[in-house]
C-alpha cells in the first residue's frame, strides 16, 4: 500500500475512457474494466485478509473508496460512472472475499466444500470462511428472484457503501433502500437458516 | 427459479408489510386471514417475519475488518483470561459493552466477578476515554450498596476492561414487586439506595444513569449500585460535549429517568441524581413512571400526575391485581409522599431539594410522622420569584398603568423587550396608594381556614379579593371599576390573563354604567384590556378596544396629548406585530410627531416611538431607514440614561438586529455589548437577556457558528420557559429557532418535537398565521433531513394550501415550500417530476421581488442542475452549477454559511475538487448536517485520508 500512492493520470483516463465505453455497451470495456478494478482490490484487499492481526484494519468503504482513488483519481467523472464504478467495486469485493472463503476451506477440509446451516446468524461471525460460501450462494439464489435486492445487499454488505451512498447509486430514496434491505435480510436470513 | 418464485416473492412481501403494520399480538391472526387456505404460504411468511424480527444485526457489521470481540459470544470467549480472572459465561450486553461472568485463576477467593469489555473497535477514542474514567471513578467508592471495582487493564485482543464485583439480584422495582413490599419497606430500601448515592456526591460523583436496571436487589434484600458508566467526575468537560462528539447514538443516558436538564444535554448536578431518584420513588411506589407530556413537560405552567392520582388511575389494571389494595395505597400516599416525589420531580433543578439527603431525611421524618418539608408552592414563594424575575413589574403598584403600556409596546416591536425603567409614576398617586392597601389588607386578612395545606395560594387570595370586591364595592363603583382594574393588573402579571381578562371587563362594563364623566378612564380601561387581549393572543379584540380608545380620546383630548401618542404607539405596535406593516406605519409616525411634540426631541418616549418605526421600517426591508432611526434613539437614551442601563441595551439591540445582513460583526459586537449590560442590570435569567441571547445565536448561526448558536438558543429557551411557562405563545418563536439549529446540527429527533410543539403553540394561538406556516415549513425540511419524506411531503403540500389563500403575502413562503417539494422529488429519484417542479418554479422566482435574497436561485439552480445530471446532460448541468458560483462571487454583503453550502455543492458536481476542498474544513467545522452534503464530505474524508497516510 506504501508504494503507488499516486495514480499516474494515464491510467485514471483510461478507467473513465473504459466507464464510457461500458456505458456505450462495449462489452469488452467491461471486462477489462473489471480486471483492472479486481486487481487493484484484490491487492489491497490480501493485505487486510492475510495479515495476522490486522491492527489498521481495512473497512470496505475504505477499500473501495480507496481503490476509486487508486484507479480514478481526481479524474473528473460522470455521476453514473461513479454509480457504475461503485457497483462493479462491490461486485469485486463479493468475488474476492468468496474465492477467500473458498481456499480457507479448501485448506482446511482438503479440498471439500460444504455449505453450512446458520442457526444463529445474529451470533455468527460473518468472517467465517463458511458463513461467506453461504451468503454468496443464497444471494445468487435471491438475484433470480429479485435482482434489485441481490444488487442492494450486494452494495451495502462487500461493498460497503451507507444507506445514503446505495440510495444515491441506485437512484432512489433512502426510505427504499431501507425498506429493500431489511426486506432482501430477511430473506436470506431466511433462506440461510433453512439450508 | 421460474415467474412462480419472482411472483411468490412478491406475494410474500405483500403480505409480510400488511402483517408489520398491525400490533404484534395481532400478526399472527392477521397473516392467517391473508393466506386463507395456504398453509404453505402461511408458513413460509410467519418465517419470513421471524427471519425479519431477528434480522436487524444481520450483515450490518461490515464484512471485513472487523475486529469486536464483545459481538462475538458464547464459546469463543469461554477461557479467556483477564489478569487474574477467567470468563466463565456471558451475563449480558450493554450500552458500553458486554459483561461476562468470570472467575479467578488462582482459586485464591470462592466467589464470581463480571468482567465488562468496552467495544473499543466500534467506539474509538471518547469511549475509551470515557472508559478509562469510569474505572477510576468506580475505584474511588467504597460502600456496602456500590458494586465494587476490583481490577482494570486492557489486552491487545480485546482492549480495555474492567472486572467488579459481580452481582447477583434482580432490579429493584421487579424486587418490590415480587416481594409485596409495603409503602414503609420501599421507602426504606430507597433511602438505602439514596444513601449510596449520596455516598457517591461526597466523593464528586453523579451517577447520571439511576434506574432500576442499574439497581439490583440482592437474595438478602440489599440493594446494589451498578454500572457508573457514565457517571463522571464533577467538574470536567461538560457532559455534553461528549455527547456531541459521539453523536445521539452512544447517549448512555435513559430518557425516563433522566432529568430535564440531562434531556436537554445542558450541564449536569448533584440535582440530577435527585431528579432521577425522584422518578425511581415515584416507579417504586405506584409501578409506572411519572408521565411527562414531552420533553418540556414538567416545566412551569404545567402541572405533572402525582403518584397517588397515579395509582388511582390505575384502579382495575394490574396495579391491583398485585394484591395491593389501591384505594388504602391512593390514601397513604397522597399528601407528604406525593409533596416529596413532586418536589424532587421539580423541572428547575434549584427548586429541587438541595441533596440527596435532603430527600432522604424527609423520608426519614415521613417514616418518623414528623412534619415534612416539601410542600406546595405557596404565595411568598412565587411572590418572591416573581419580583426576582420581574422586579421592575413588581416595583410598585403605583405605576402599572404606564408599565404596561411601555411593556407592551416594547413587546411587540420586533425584538419584544421590556425597556423603559424610567421612573414614569404619573398615575394619580392616592388612588394607587388606596388600592395598593386594599391588596395588602386583602393578602393580611385572608382567610386561613379556607386553604386545606396550611398555607395560601396566591390565586386563593386574589379570588377571595375579587369576590369580596363584586359583592361589597356595589355602592361605590367607582372605586370598585377602579379595584377591578388593578386586580386585573395583578392577575395579569401572574399570567392568569383569562382571570386578568373576566374582571377587567367587569370593570370596563362598570366605567360605561357610568357614562359621560368617567370618559377618561372608560378609555384607559380601554387601553389595560386591549394590552391584556394583546398580551393574550386576542388580536381582534385588542385592535376593536384600542381604535375605541382613540376614538374616545380624539374627541376628549387635545390632539397633541401624550395619551394620543400612547394609543397610537400601541396600535401601530398591534399591527406591526401583526405583520401588517402598511396599517402600522401612520400610527407610528404619528406617535412619533407628538411624541416629539410633547416631551420634546431627547426624551426617553421618542426614543421608544423611534424604535417601534424603525422596527416597522425594517420589517418591510427598509434597512436604511430602520437604521437611522435605531441609532437615533440609542443617542438618545445614552445621553438620557448613561451607557449601563438597560434601555440602552434596548436600543443596541435594535441596531445590531438591523446590521446583521450587512455587518454581521458589527452586530455580534452589538448585541454583546447589550448582554454585559444586562448583565450588570437585570441579570441573565431576564427575558430581556433571553431575546439578546437569541439574537447573538441568529449572527453565529450566518457566520456558521452553529454549535454555539445552537447552545445560545437553548440557553434562551430555558430562559422563556422559566418566564412564561410552557404554552405561552412567545415560547413558540423560541423553540422554532432552537429547532431550526438542532435541525442545521442533525439532531433531528429534538428538532422535529421542538417544531411540532411551536406549530402546535402557533396554531393554536390568535397570531399571524404565517408564522405557524413558517414553523411548518421548518418542521417539514426537518422531516426531510430525517428521511421522513411522506411527511416532509404532507407538510409541503398544508403549506402550500395555505399561502394559496393569500398569495401576495406568502409568495416567499410559497416558492421555499415548492423548492423543498422539489428536493424530496430529486431525492426520491423521480427526476421528471422534480424537472416539471423547477421549470414551474422558475416563472414564480422571477415574478418575485427578490433583491435581498438570491438562494432562492441558488437553490433552483443546484437541482437543475443534478436533474440534468440525472438525464445524462452534463454539459448543461455545468451551466447551472456555474451559475451558483457567479452570483457568489458577485454577492455583495459578507457570504454566510449557505452561500458557502451552495458554493461546495456546486464545485462538487463541476468536479473542482480543489476548490471544494478548501470549502468543506468551513463547512465541517460548523457542525452542519445536511443529507446532500454527504456524498461531499465522504469524498473529503476519503481524500483527507488518503493524504495523510
Amino acid at each position: 500500500m506504501e508504494s503507488n500512492r499516486r495514480v499516474p493520470n494515464t491510467k485514471a483516463q483510461d478507467i473513465t475512457r473504459l466507464l464510457n465505453d461500458w456505458q456505450n455497451g462495449d462489452k469488452q470495456a467491461s471486462d477489462e474494466l473489471m480486471i483492472k478494478v479486481y486487481d487493484t482490490l484484490r491487492q489491497m484487499a490480501r493485505q487486510c485478509l492475510n495479515s495476522e492481526r490486522p491492527d489498521h484494519t481495512l473497512q470496505p468503504t475504505a477499500l473501495v473508496h480507496e481503490a476509486y482513488f487508486r484507479l480514478i483519481g481526481h479524474q473528473e467523472i460522470t455521476w453514473k460512472n461513479r454509480a457504475q464504478f461503485f457497483a462493479i467495486a462491490a461486485q469485486t469485493m463479493r468475488r474476492i472475499l468468496t474465492d477467500h472463503a473458498r481456499a480457507c476451506l479448501a485448506e482446511k477440509r482438503g479440498g471439500q466444500l460444504t455449505i453450512v446451516s446458520l442457526q444463529d446468524l445474529g451470533d455468527v461471525s460473518m468472517q467465517e470462511p463458511e458463513n461467506i460460501v453461504a451468503l454468496h450462494v443464497a444471494l445468487d439464489a435471491l438475484a433470480l428472484i429479485d435482482p434489485d435486492k441481490a444488487k442492494l445487499v450486494e452494495l451495502r454488505f462487500f461493498g460497503g457503501l451507507s444507506i445514503d451512498e446505495t440510495a444515491e447509486l441506485m437512484e432512489t430514496s433512502r426510505a427504499t433502500v431501507v425498506r429493500k434491505w431489511r426486506l432482501a435480510k430477511a430473506w436470506l436470513y431466511r433462506e440461510l437458516g433453512q439450508t | 427459479m421460474s415467474d412462480t418464485d419472482l411472483n411468490r416473492w412478491q406475494l410474500e412481501q405483500d403480505i409480510l408489510n400488511q402483517v408489520l403494520e398491525e400490533p404484534e399480538h395481532q400478526r399472527q391472526q392477521v397473516l392467517t386471514e391473508l393466506c386463507g387456505d395456504r398453509s404453505d404460504l402461511r408458513e413460509a411468511v410467519s418465517e419470513l417475519l421471524a427471519a425479519w424480527l431477528n434480522s436487524s444485526h444481520f450483515l450490518e457489521q461490515p464484512v471485513i475488518g472487523i475486529e469486536d470481540p464483545t459481538m462475538v459470544v458464547g464459546p469463543q470467549m469461554v477461557g479467556e483470561r483477564f489478569g487474574n480472572y477467567e470468563i466463565v459465561g456471558l451475563v449480558g450486553h450493554g450500552g458500553m459493552g458486554s459483561v461476562y461472568l468470570a472467575k479467578r485463576i488462582d482459586g485464591t477467593f470462592d466467589r464470581n466477578v463480571a468482567i465488562k469489555i468496552l467495544r473499543s473497535g466500534v467506539l474509538g477514542q471518547e469511549m475509551l476515554r470515557r472508559f478509562e474514567v469510569e474505572g477510576k471513578i468506580l475505584a474511588a467508592l467504597d460502600h456496602a450498596n456500590i458494586a465494587k471495582l476490583l481490577d482494570a487493564g486492557s489486552t491487545p485482543s480485546t482492549g480495555p476492561y474492567i472486572v467488579m464485583e459481580h452481582v447477583d439480584g434482580i432490579p429493584i422495582d421487579q424486587y418490590v414487586t415480587n416481594h409485596k413490599l409495603s409503602i414503609k419497606e420501599r421507602l426504606r430500601l430507597f433511602r438505602l439506595v439514596a444513601d449510596a448515592v449520596e455516598h457517591a456526591h461526597r466523593n464528586l460523583i453523579v451517577h447520571r444513569d439511576l434506574k432500576p436496571s442499574n439497581i439490583l436487589v440482592t437474595g438478602n434484600g440489599e440493594p446494589k449500585l451498578l454500572d457508573f458508566g457514565i457517571a463522571k467526575l464533577l467538574g470536567s468537560t461538560p457532559w455534553l460535549e461528549a455527547f456531541d462528539q459521539t453523536k445521539t447514538k452512544m447517549n448512555p443516558m435513559t430518557p425516563r429517568y433522566a432529568s430535564p436538564e440531562q434531556r436537554k444535554g445542558l450541564s449536569i448536578t448533584t440535582s440530577s441524581d435527585v431528579y432521577s431518584l425522584g422518578v425511581l420513588l415515584f416507579k417504586l411506589l405506584t409501578g409506572v413512571t411519572p408521565d411527562f407530556q414531552g420533553e418540556y413537560a414538567t416545566g412551569p405552567g404545567t402541572r405533572s400526575t402525582c403518584p397517588s392520582e397515579a395509582i388511582q388511575r390505575q384502579t382495575g389494571t394490574d396495579f391491583d391485581k398485585t394484591g395491593r389494595d389501591s384505594v388504602a395505597w391512593h390514601k397513604a400516599i397522597k399528601g407528604d409522599l406525593d409533596n416529596i416525589v413532586m418536589m424532587a420531580l421539580r423541572h428547575d433543578p434549584e427548586r429541587r431539594y438541595g441533596s440527596v439527603s435532603a430527600f432522604s431525611e424527609d423520608l426519614d421524618r415521613y417514616l418518623k410522622g414528623l412534619p415534612v418539608k416539601a410542600r406546595q408552592e405557596t404565595f411568598w414563594y412565587v411572590a418572591s420569584k416573581f419580583a426576582k424575575r420581574n422586579a421592575l413589574a413588581v416595583a410598585g403598584f403605583t405605576c402599572f398603568v404606564l408599565l404596561l403600556v411601555s411593556f407592551v409596546v416594547t413587546a411587540n416591536i420586533q425584538s419584544r423587550r421590556v425597556a423603559a425603567e424610567r421612573d414614569r409614576a404619573e398615575l394619580e398617586r392616592d388612588k394607587a396608594n388606596s388600592i395598593s392597601k386594599f391588596l395588602v389588607d386583602l393578602f393580611e386578612n385572608a382567610d386561613p381556614d379556607k386553604s386545606k395545606g396550611g398555607e395560601l395560594t396566591v390565586r386563593e387570595v386574589l379570588d377571595d379579593g375579587a369576590l369580596r370586591l363584586r359583592s361589597e364595592m356595589d355602592s361605590q363603583p367607582e372605586v370598585k371599576a377602579t379595584l377591578l382594574n388593578t386586580m386585573g393588573k395583578v392577575y395579569f402579571l401572574l399570567g392568569k390573563y383569562n382571570d386578568a381578562q373576566a374582571v377587567l371587563n367587569e370593570g370596563l362594563s362598570t366605567w360605561r354604567e357610568l357614562g359621560p364623566v368617567s370618559e377618561k378612564e372608560l378609555a384607559n380601561a380601554l387601553e389595560l384590556l386591549a394590552v391584556t387581549n394583546q398580551f393574550n393572543g386576542n388580536y381582534a379584540i385588542a385592535e376593536q378596544h384600542y381604535l375605541e380608545c382613540l376614538q374616545i380620546r380624539q374627541r376628549i383630548l387635545e390632539p397633541l396629548h401624550r395619551d394620543i401618542a400612547s394609543i397610537n404607539m400601541n396600535l401601530g405596535s398591534l399591527y406591526l406585530f401583526q405583520s401588517q406593516y402598511d396599517q402600522a406605519q401612520p400610527y407610528l409616525e404619528n406617535a412619533r410627531d407628538i411624541a416629539i411634540e410633547v416631551f420634546g426631541p431627547d426624551h426617553g418616549h421618542v426614543a421608544d416611538c423611534l424604535d417601534a418605526l424603525a422596527g416597522n421600517q425594517r420589517a418591510q426591508g427598509h434597512i436604511d431607514d430602520a437604521l437611522v432611526n435605531y441609532e437615533r434613539s440609542l443617542a438618545i437614551r445614552r445621553k438620557q440614561l448613561g451607557e449601563h442601563h438597560s434601555a440602552v441595551s434596548y436600543s443596541l439591540n435594535n441596531v445590531a438586529l438591523a446590521s446583521m445582513d450587512r455587518n454581521p460583526q458589527k452586530a455580534a459586537s452589538y448585541f454583546e455589548q447589550a448582554l454585559t449590560i444586562y448583565e450588570k442590570t437585570i441579570g441573565l435569567d431576564h427575558t430581556n437577556t433571553a431575546n439578546t441571547l437569541f439574537n447573538l445565536s441568529s449572527v453565529d448561526l450566518r457566520q456558521g457558528y452553529f454549535v454555539e448558536a445552537d447552545r445560545l438558543r437553548e440557553r434562551a429557551l430555558q430562559i422563556q420557559l422559566d418566564t412564561f411557562g410552557l404554552d405561552h405563545e412567545s415560547i413558540a418563536e423560541f423553540m422554532h429557532g432552537l429547532g431550526i439549529s438542532k435541525c442545521y446540527l442533525g439532531h433531528y429527533e429534538a428538532s422535529i418535537h421542538l417544531l411540532q410543539r411551536a406549530y402546535h403553540i402557533r396554531s393554536e394561538g390568535h397570531g399571524d398565521k404565517n408564522k405557524s406556516q413558517q414553523v411548518l415549513f421548518e418542521l417539514s425540511c426537518a422531516l426531510f433531513q430525517s428521511d421522513d419524506l411522506n411527511a416532509a411531503e404532507d407538510g409541503v403540500c398544508e403549506v402550500l394550501d395555505v399561502c394559496a389563500k393569500n398569495p401576495v403575502r406568502d409568495a416567499k413562503l410559497a416558492i421555499k415550500a415548492e423548492l423543498l417539494r422539489a428536493r424530496i422529488r430529486l431525492t426520491q429519484g423521480r427526476n421528471n417530476e422534480c424537472d416539471q417542479l423547477l421549470d414551474h418554479l422558475r416563472l414564480q422566482i422571477a415574478s418575485c421581488d427578490l433583491t435581498d435574497d438570491h438562494s432562492y436561485w441558488q437553490s433552483w439552480d443546484y437541482m437543475k442542475g443534478r436533474v440534468l445530471n440525472r438525464q445524462g446532460r452534463g454539459d448543461e448541468a455545468k451551466v447551472h452549477f456555474n451559475a451558483i458560483l457567479t452570483r457568489t462571487q458577485e454577492h455583495n454583503d459578507p457570504l454566510t454559511l449557505w452561500d458557502r453550502v451552495y458554493e461546495a455543492k456546486a464545485y462538487f458536481y463541476l468536479g473542482d475538487y480543489e476548490s471544494l476542498q478548501k470549502l468543506l474544513p468551513i463547512l465541517r467545522n460548523s457542525g452542519i448536517q445536511d443529507r446532500e452534503l454527504d456524498p461531499l464530505f465522504t469524498h473529503y474524508n476519503l481524500v483527507h485520508t488518503s493524504k495523510s497516510k
